[in-house]
Order: C-alpha cells, then sequence, then structure tokens
C-alpha cells in the first residue's frame, strides 16, 4: 500500500494555526521543531499503522491441522460396555451430573444413561445437540431412544475426539475462537486481572500505567504491568521481547492506531487467540481456545467462573502457575483474579466465595487434547504429507478425521507398558531395557485403530510401530502354509509332513534350522507343524512349495520390501515393521481380501467443507479356500499350539487365530492374530537388538493377552467359503477337517490309509484327477533343492 | 515506569492520535481464519485454497498404486453430481430391487436408505461414505458390500466396483439372487 495511494495522507494536518501568534524568532523555532518532531513521528506512525494493517487483515495466524480420533458410533448391539461409554464421554469433557442438560453433560441411573451432546460438523453431515437415552448392558447398547419422545433411536454418532494437531515448526498450536465464543466471565476475569478499563481507554491507559510505576517504584522492581490487553497483544503480535525504549514507544503507537482502527471485540478476540499459556513438551499452548481444551479438556464456551479466572490467571506466568504442576500457586492465582472479580463488581462475594472452594478442575494428562499419540500422529503425517504440502497442514486449519480408536488405543498403550515393566521384574533384566510396539487394525476396513510406538507411548521418539524394521522369525510361517494349500493336490491341513532334521546348501556353506525345543517331531499333520511352529517341517514344505512362490505369496499379502529368496526366508529372515506385518496379516483376517491400511478417512478445510476422502478399497490376495484352511490352523496355534497361553485371558469362544515369532538368539518376540473385529501385531525386542530371553510366546503374546483382555474382542466367524467341504478324518478320534472341493480323501482313505501318519492320514489322490502326482512337482527351484537334500 | 519515559509514550500517543484520526476503518473486516470462521478472508494472503498435490495413493505400506489403487476422492458430497455419463446407469439401478436382509440391524438400515437417497440423489460420494459407515457396523454384510460396489460401479470404477463383489459373494452365503447380481458386477469389471 503506497502512501499515495491512502486516503489517510488527506487527513494528516500539522497545526498550521500556530504560524498565526506571535512572531517571537524563538518560539518559531520552537513551533518549527515541534512541527518537524510532529510530522516526523506523524509519518513514523503512518509507517506502523501500514504494519499494523498489514499483520492484522491477513491471515494473523497459522493454524495447525486439527486430528481428530473416530467418532463412537452409538447403536442397538454396538459392543459398547459401560466403562467404555463413561470413558468416552469423559475423554470428550462431558461433565456428569444429577440430570443432563445443556450440551455436554450425562447422567446415569441404573444402566441407564442419559446424554446431551455436542453438536458436531462430520464429513457427510452436521450432528446436532441432542438428548439420548442409552441403556447398556455387559454386552453391549440395548437400547436407544430420545427421553422426550420416547421414540427410539436407530443410531447415533458422539462427536469425534480431538487427538491432537500438527503444528509448524515453530511449534505454536492453538484452536481459534470467534469472539461470540468467548464466555463473558473469561472477559470479566481477564478486565479485572489484566486491563480494567480496557472498553474505555485508547489503547493506553494512564491511570494504570501511573498507578504501576508508583507499585514498582515502592517496591523497587516490577512487580505490575500497567499494559493494556491492546498493548500486550501488540507486544505478541508485532514486536520482539526486548525491553527498550523505543520498543515501549512503538508498543504505545501501534496500540493507538490499533484502537482507532479495529473494534474492542475485534482486539479482544485476536488477544484471546494470541495470548501464550503455556507448554506441552515442545508444544506452545496459545490462545484461550486450545489452553482451555489442554488443560480443562472442554470448548472454551463451556468454561464456568472458577475456571474462567483459572485461565485468566495463567497470563502472567504460564509455566509459574502451570495448574498441573503448581495446582497450589495456580489455586491462589485463581483466588486472586476472583477477589480482583468482585472489587470490580463483575461477580458478588457470595459468587466468589462459591468459585473459591471449587476444585481446579483439571483434566488429568492423557485425556482429551492434552492426550497425545505421538506415535499414531505420526502416521496420520506420513500418509497426510504424500497428499499435502507441509505449509498447508501447519497453518491453514485443516480438520483432519482419522481412524484412531482412542479406546483401543490406551488399552494398548497400557497394556504393553504394564506388561514390559512387568516381564522385566519377573526376569530381574534392568529396568527400561526392553521395548516394544503395537498396531492395532479393523480386518475388513483396513483401519488402524491404535499405534503404538514404544512403551512411553506419550513421548515422541523413536517410532518403533513404523521404523522398528525386525527380522519376523516364525510370523512369515502363515505365508509358508498358505502357499502350500494353495496347491490342494499336494496340501491339506492333515498331510503328514516330516519334522526331521535337514541341511540346506547354500552359498556360504550349508544351512541346518533347528526346532525351537532342538528335537526332531517325527511326522506330524501339516496344521500341527503350523500349530507347534515346527522349524524342520515348515522348512521341508517351504522348500517344496518353492521359495519364489512363498515370496510370491508374501508380496500379494503385501510385504512392499525387497524379499531376499533364500532359503532361511522360510523361518522369516525377511524384516518387517509391526505395522508392515499388520498389513501383511490383515487378509488373512479378512478372507483373502487385501485392504490397504488407512490411517485417515476424510480431511476437511478450516471451514468444515469436505476437502478429501481415502476410499475403502478391497483386492483379492489369495483364495478363499486356501485361507480359510490357514485360519482353522490359525486358530489351532492358539487352541493348542504355541499360543495356548492366551486362553488364560482370552475366552477361547473368541476363536482367535494367531502366530507367534522369535528371531535368532531370543533378540525379536512377536505375535499377530486376529478376532472378528481387529486384528493386531505386538512385537517385544530392544533398541540395541541385544537378546531379551524372550520368545514369542513369553513375550509379545502376554503383551497381546493383556491387549485383548479388556477389550471385549468380538468373536472370530470363519465361514467356509463354497470350495472348502468339511470331512471327518481319522478312524480312533474321528475330527472334522476342511479341505478344498475335490482333494478330500474318501472315508476309506480317511481311516486305514497307508503312510506313515500313524492316524491313518492320507493325501488326496481323488478325482478330479490331479495335474501331478503329489509329491512331485514341476516346481524347477523346489526339485533343485530337493535335488540338494538328497 | 520513569517519568521521561511516561512523556515520550504520551506524546507519542497524542501524536499518533493527530497522525490517524479520524479513525476510517478501510477494507473488509478483519477475518478470523479458523474453524467455522465466519468473515470471509480478504483476497490478500488470507485467502489460502489447499488444493491435495496429486491424486496420489494414499496406502501406507503400498508404495506403487496398483491397478485398483484407492485414490483420495475429491470431495462433492453436497453438490449431487451428474452421473457418469458413460456409465449404464439405468442398469446398475435396476439392481435397487434386491431387498435388504431381515437380519439386518436397524442402525444398518437406517445407513442403507441414506445411502440410497444421496445415491438417487447423484451424490456418490456421499453414498460410498454412508456405506462404508455402515461396513464399520457390519462388517460382514454381503448387501451393504454389495450396494457399495454399485455406487463404484456408478462412479465409472468397474474394477473397485468387481473386487467389492467379490467381496460381497464371499458373505453372502446362501442368498443366490445377491450372488447373481454380485457375478454381473464381476463380469462387467473384466470386460
Amino acid at each position: 500500500m503506497s502512501a499515495g495511494h491512502n486516503p489517510r495522507s488527506r487527513r494528516r494536518r500539522p497545526a498550521r494555526r500556530a504560524r498565526g501568534d506571535g512572531f517571537r524568532q524563538l518560539k518559531l523555532l520552537l513551533v518549527l521543531a515541534l512541527l518537524a518532531g510532529a510530522a516526523a513521528l506523524g509519518l513514523y506512525a503512518l509507517h506502523l499503522s501500514d504494519i499494523v494493517t498489514v499483520k492484522f487483515e491477513g491471515k494473523r495466524w497459522a493454524v495447525p491441522a486439527r486430528v481428530y480420533g473416530r467418532p463412537l458410533e452409538l447403536y442397538v448391539g454396538a459392543p459398547v460396555r459401560p466403562d467404555q461409554l463413561a470413558g468416552e464421554l469423559e475423554q470428550l469433557g462431558y461433565r456428569r451430573q444429577e440430570k443432563a442438560g445443556e450440551p455436554a453433560t450425562w447422567s446415569v441411573a441404573g444402566n441407564r444413561y442419559q446424554l446431551s451432546t455436542r453438536p458436531f460438523q462430520f464429513w457427510d453431515a452436521a450432528e446436532p445437540s441432542r438428548v439420548i437415552e442409552v441403556t447398556v448392558g455387559k454386552g453391549g447398547i440395548e437400547q436407544m431412544r430420545d427421553p422426550r419422545t420416547g421414540a427410539e433411536v436407530a443410531l447415533f454418532r458422539l462427536e469425534a475426539p480431538i487427538i491432537g494437531s500438527i503444528y509448524p515448526s515453530h511449534n505454536e498450536d492453538r484452536a481459534l475462537v470467534q469472539r461470540q465464543e468467548i464466555p463473558k466471565v473469561l472477559v470479566d476475569a481477564l478486565l479485572a486481572v489484566e486491563d480494567q478499563h480496557f472498553f474505555s481507554h485508547w489503547g493506553l491507559d494512564p491511570l494504570a500505567l501511573g498507578r504501576a510505576a508508583l507499585a514498582n517504584l515502592q517496591a523497587g522492581r516490577v512487580v505490575q504491568g500497567g499494559s493494556t490487553l491492546t498493548q500486550q497483544l501488540v507486544k505478541n503480535f508485532f514486536l520482539t521481547e526486548e525491553r527498550t525504549l523505543t520498543r515501549k514507544l512503538n508498543e504505545a503507537i501501534m496500540a493507538v492506531i490499533l484502537e482507532t482502527r479495529y473494534s474492542k471485540d475485534e482486539i479482544l478476540e485476536a488477544y484471546a487467540n494470541e495470548i501464550y499459556l503455556g507448554q506441552d513438551g515442545e508444544r506452545a499452548i496459545h490462545g484461550f481456545g486450545l489452553a482451555s481444551l489442554f488443560y480443562l479438556n472442554r470448548p472454551l464456551r463451556e468454561i464456568d467462573l472458577p475456571q474462567a479466572a483459572l485461565l485468566a490467571g495463567m497470563i502472567r506466568g504460564p509455566s509459574m502457575y502451570d495448574p498441573r504442576r503448581h495446582p497450589d500457586r495456580a489455586k491462589k492465582r485463581r483466588d486472586v483474579v476472583l477477589d480482583l472479580m468482585q472489587e470490580e463488581g463483575f461477580i458478588t462475594a457470595d459468587e466468589a466465595t462459591q468459585a473459591k472452594a471449587a476444585g481446579l478442575g483439571v483434566a488429568p494428562r492423557g485425556t482429551g487434547t492434552a492426550a497425545s499419540y505421538p506415535a499414531f500422529l505420526d502416521l496420520v503425517r506420513r500418509q497426510l504429507r504424500r497428499d499435502y504440502r507441509e505449509e498447508d497442514l501447519t497453518s491453514v486449519g485443516l480438520r483432519i478425521y482419522t481412524t484412531l480408536d482412542p479406546w483401543i488405543q490406551q488399552h494398548a498403550q497400557r497394556a504393553l507398558a504394564t506388561r514390559l515393566e512387568r516381564i522385566e521384574k519377573e526376569r530381574k533384566v534392568p529396568p527400561d531395557t526392553l521395548e516394544g510396539a503395537i498396531v492395532v487394525a479393523s480386518p475388513q476396513g483396513g483401519e488402524v485403530l491404535a499405534v503404538v510406538g514404544g512403551r512411553e507411548a506419550r513421548v515422541q521418539g523413536f517410532n518403533r510401530a513404523l521404523d522398528a524394521v525386525r527380522p519376523i522369525g516364525s510370523l512369515v510361517k502363515p505365508a509358508v502354509y498358505l502357499t502350500a494349500l494353495g496347491m490342494p493336490d499336494r496340501y491339506s491341513l492333515v498331510t503328514p509332513i516330516e519334522d526331521a532334521p535337514i541341511t540346506v546348501r547354500v552359498p556360504g556353506g550349508p544351512w541346518s534350522p533347528e526346532n525351537y525345543d532342538k528335537q526332531s517331531h517325527g511326522t506330524v499333520t501339516l496344521e500341527t507343524a503350523l500349530a507347534q511352529s515346527y522349524n524342520l517341517a515348515t522348512v521341508r514344505v517351504g522348500l517344496d512349495v518353492g521359495l519364489d512362490r512363498v515370496a510370491a505369496t508374501l508380496r500379494a499379502l503385501g510385504v512392499e520390501r525387497n524379499i531376499d529368496v533364500v532359503p532361511s526366508l522360510l523361518l522369516g529372515s525377511v524384516s518387517l515393521s509391526p505395522l508392515e506385518v499388520a498389513q501383511v496379516y490383515q487378509p488373512l483376517a479378512a478372507g483373502g481380501f487385501r485392504t490397504p491400511l488407512r490411517a485417515i478417512r476424510e480431511v476437511l478445510d478450516e471451514n468444515a467443507r469436505p476437502l478429501q476422502r481415502y476410499p475403502l478399497t478391497v483386492r483379492r490376495a489369495a483364495d478363499a479356500g486356501p485361507v480359510y484352511l490357514l485360519d482353522t490352523a490359525m486358530q489351532a496355534v492358539v487352541q493348542s499350539g504355541t499360543a495356548r497361553g492366551l486362553n488364560a485371558s482370552v475366552p477361547p469362544s473368541i476363536g482367535v487365530a494367531g502366530k507367534t515369532g522369535t528371531t535368532d538368539g531370543l533378540r525379536d518376540s512377536w505375535f499377530a492374530g486376529f478376532t472378528g473385529d481387529m486384528v493386531a501385531v505386538a512385537w517385544v525386542g530392544r533398541d540395541d537388538n541385544k537378546p531379551t530371553g524372550l520368545s514369542g510366546a513369553s513375550g509379545a503374546l502376554r503383551v497381546w493377552a493383556d491387549l485383548m483382555k479388556d477389550l471385549n474382542p468380538g468373536p472370530l466367524r470363519l465361514t467356509p467359503p463354497d470350495t472348502v467341504r468339511v470331512e471327518w478324518v481319522g478312524c480312533d478320534s474321528p475330527t472334522k477337517v476342511p479341505f478344498i472341493a475335490g482333494y478330500a480323501p474318501s472315508p476309506a482313505q480317511a481311516c486305514g490309509g497307508s503312510g506313515s501318519g500313524g492316524e491313518g492320514w492320507s493325501q488326496t489322490q481323488e478325482a478330479p484327477p490331479a495335474p501331478a502326482a503329489p509329491g512331485k512337482q514341476d516346481d524347477p527351484i523346489s526339485r533343485f533343492f530337493k535335488n540338494l537334500l538328497r | 515506569m520513569t517519568n521521561p519515559t511516561r512523556i515520550l509514550l504520551l506524546s507519542g500517543w497524542l501524536l499518533a492520535m493527530a497522525g490517524c484520526s479520524p479513525a476510517v476503518r478501510q477494507g473488509p473486516p478483519a477475518p478470523i481464519i479458523g474453524p467455522g470462521g465466519s468473515a470471509a478472508p480478504p483476497a490478500s494472503s488470507g485467502n489460502v485454497t489447499v488444493t491435495p498435490l496429486k491424486a496420489p495413493e494414499i496406502t501406507t505400506v503400498e508404495q506403487t498404486p496398483a491397478p485398483t489403487a484407492p485414490r483420495p476422492e475429491a470431495a462433492a458430497p453436497r453438490e449431487p453430481a451428474a452421473p457418469a455419463a458413460s456409465q449404464p446407469a439405468g442398469e446398475d439401478r435396476e439392481q435397487v430391487a434386491l431387498a435388504a436382509p431381515r437380519t439386518m440391524s436397524k442402525a444398518v438400515k437406517t445407513l442403507l436408505q441414506q445411502a440410497e437417497l444421496q445415491r438417487s440423489a447423484g451424490d456418490l460420494t456421499g453414498a460410498a461414505a454412508t456405506l462404508e459407515r455402515a461396513l464399520r457396523i457390519e462388517p460382514d454384510s454381503a448387501y451393504v458390500w454389495n450396494r457399495l460396489a454399485h455406487v463404484r460401479a456408478e462412479q465409472g470404477q468397474a474394477g473397485l466396483a468387481g473386487e467389492l463383489a467379490a467381496k460381497s459373494n464371499a458373505f453372502a452365503g446362501g442368498d443366490e439372487s445377491l450372488k447373481r447380481d454380485n457375478d454381473r458386477l464381476i463380469a462387467r469389471s473384466r470386460k
């Protein structure tokens, strides 16, 4: 903006009248000097005015993207138990009352919950505030109705919880509020403690200034500031921290300029959003909007008198009066503010007394926006960076709706931290040497529900869930057996496998794998070989079906990394992160359909207008039949195999399918498994990659068990696809075994058949005629290895 | 605060007042950029439009987009989009006659109705979002997967529609008419 075009320039009026009086030279000189000074200052003020205007009317703040977790869906049959409902409401900062009334309150009588909800703008619609009554039993939600009309409510979603923000590198975080969202009590408190004459002064308050100067003189140091809110805003907004006379002068001039050009409401709104109110790690808490969420876990418009006094009192010293670290100091300060409010006539003595009796109302760390899920946010940020520029993420106030389930996330964090501590105590290993990670996703939707990147889940650091890339050990075995079961002419669940020593010649010398217990187990069924995680049997099967096919299966399931196609691949020499393992197991939990894992559902712009959605996609990764057979074998892992310890914590009726994994020297302990509604991966190991002494079963499996124990997981109901037939197998104690249709043994074969299987297992040779005789294959690599073995 | 400072301050104040008064606001009201901000952003730097960089793949572990790789959908859920001209919309519409199974929960039924309204209004993105919400509640509902397959087919995403129909088949059990419908979608995706 150039001065020439500025209409304000017309209005500059040097006091020319002065020339008409007196002719004495001295006086003239004095006047001229004054005039020159006035003109210079006027020009300077004009310059400052431009600065003020540009900054104030432009984009004032970089507003970080706000990240939300999934909204809790309420409907009859929803697996939401009373403790979860109460927990979610508390997380959202809902107040429990005798009777639910204004938005964000709730009450409970017996198993009937009444909720008065906050309105929320979802991707697809605005959900208005409403009152609903929810009857909750042990098994979940039993009934929902509108208490006023008695009408049934089919479906309702609570607001999405705020789980964090993506703030720029200078680490200023804020949640903007508009003037009408600032409660009167807060304005009163603010005026009482910082600027009594805000609504009447012109930017400066000489009276307050004088009083402060006097007080400071008396005390011999600065005890009181006479700055108005406007001056404080100017100081924070336009000026540096230095305490010089020039800066003070600039501050005063700019304060007056601001006052002349903008309304009190605009200045108040800017102040409320600018003011610094504390620190959360490296994140700076700016503005009352975020401070209210951060300290009190409620939107600013919902705060009451004592809370308003608390926030207003913190301006003087956000770290000194931090209500979490120094609750006593913060309370004293709050009470001082309440006294001042009473002195100023904003509140009565009764109100002040009552407010002083109230607790601080500070939300514990770990609730609402004070909660931090850095590992999950890290994943969100990585996914967003592919689609958005960094500056857009950190400055334009995007709203990111994610898939995070805070309920599961908190359980996962707790499960990892407490279990690792217990293991360290039991095994008398030094504390804090074990580390771990957890990833939980929804099997059919591929939504990432929880990510724990280490036992100190709240600390942003090495994100093991994404970046600890470790050998997966026996977690690879399902891929080996899936490959085999995909050849129904050669393999079924009851195919006898030799679990006997084997040596493979590989570059660098012969490779002789061993079982975990260093024993051989003779001839076992394929299912037993997987359930007991026998290495020797697995290597034989893997070499027979072909290493390249096993690698292809892994790639189809979702491995993106380079796979070293070497025999040790069969025992899990391939290294993956826990998140990648979750991706590999997801198709196994979803009937062979792969759904790329997603952490984000939708992105909205700063006005809550839909911008982008991340859709659900599926793609067949493996045939349904073999996946079904494999899943039943993975259930045997839990029923009778290496993960049977799980039955102590998770009811067998859930039918968990999974696989333990242990790597050389007991460095990595893994468990990956799924229920009807969760596919979850746990890893335990050390950052320095030293041995932990833990197998998959004694480490990660116990973390996994702790996680599931309290989560009320949905049972895994496997439905056999059309291509599967279930047959009775065995003579002495026949059991039902699923086969790929057309490859089941005839009853005669199934009983009294030949072979070394003992129980009479026999590989099916019935019609349709198998293209190749069992055991003989055209795969050159397998032949090559078979020859090697001879 | 010392006396000279005060004098300076006050004189500065007076002069600034002289220089700037009378106060006449210029330009539009100061905007607030933020959630629910009501003020229209000025044409200056305050007006920030965010456009996704590209139509990228969005998966975590997936690095190379497969032919049917998910793409973020441009959002226009409140602006009814005209059905893709190349798409035989009528062909898809006739399948609506398939009855929703009785076992379906009220919640999912409500969402199905909502999705159907969105779909018939041409808001296919919105319909897909609603159906995905229904799938979060009943991930093994063959019928909902089938509906989602139809919406994708109407959007011209035949490949994805076929995969979704196959997924629906996996849950369809003995529902032969649903399976036949899915098979048609699968066949069309291979054309």
